[in-house]
């Protein structure tokens, strides 16, 4: 079965790009389906509108596009909170540079699971 | 019909706002006086608002924000709060709040308040 998984990415996506810093204000996401430990395909797809009190949106954005999990540098509390309301697992990918390493890097089982430790913000 | 969510410990100072929102749309408005209560109010419930005071109990709005969260997410915040709308930003980022509201929100808040979730919602 195939995993999908999200990676906010700056311009212009896919495997060679830079890791978005931080969700919701990246460019774009890079979609990568993963089947028995190797990269299936890929393909890139805009962020959507993301003004404040509204980062609900790429959570849901991506939960309707079946993603399973995402890999993020930086992220708020809430948006987490919201994906492990939808089931999506997250993943902190901010020791690597570009889309490509940190898909890797997950597969190889070698991203830790982002915590509230890791939220950006006065709010943790 | 929109789920509303008023958090605080002196409801007769919410009255007013109360009032107004329901004048504005229907709305079904339920509160509650601590954290423990906002978090059952929206637990594995559709909860389009939250209104939560400045300090619930003893508990500051912003960390009662953060808990009512770890139970449900999707649940859209405004937080009273004196704070300046700078200092209010940086103390609150990572939490998503929809809108900072004054400390005796009344019926002059209800546009700001439903248009801001229009923008968001959609509806």
């Amino acid at each position: 079965m195939n995993t999908l998984i999200a990676i906010p990415s700056s311009t212009p996506g896919g495997l060679d790009a830079p890791l978005g810093a931080h969700f919701g204000h990246c460019d774009m996401y890079t979609m990568v389906s993963v089947k028995d430990k190797a990269i299936a395909s890929v393909s890139v797809i805009p962020n959507v509108p993301h003004q404040q009190g509204g980062c609900m949106a790429p959570v849901q954005y991506l939960a309707e596009k079946g993603a399973k999990k995402l890999i993020a540098g930086g992220m708020g509390f809430r948006p987490l909170m919201g994906f492990n309301q939808v089931g999506i697992d997250v993943y902190f990918g901010g020791n690597f540079q570009t889309v490509g390493d940190a898909v890797n890097a997950l597969i190889n089982g070698e991203l830790p699971q982002f915590s509230q430790e890791h939220t950006c913000g006065g709010g943790h | 019909m929109k789920q509303l969510l008023i958090v605080t410990s002196r409801p007769d100072d919410f009255a007013d706002l109360a009032a107004g929102l329901s004048s504005h749309e229907p709305l079904s408005i339920a509160w509650a006086d601590s954290t423990a209560a906002a978090q059952a109010a929206v637990s594995g419930k559709k909860v389009d608002l939250a209104v939560i005071d400045e300090t619930v109990g003893d508990q500051p709005g912003l960390t009662v924000a953060r808990d009512i969260l770890m139970k449900n997410a999707m649940v859209n915040l405004a937080v009273v709060s004196r704070l300046s709308p700078e200092i209010f930003h940086d103390t609150a980022e990572g939490l998503g709040i929809m809108l900072q509201l004054p400390p005796r929100p009344d019926a002059g808040q209800v546009k700001m308040l439903m248009e801001t979730m229009k923008s968001i919602t959609g509806s």
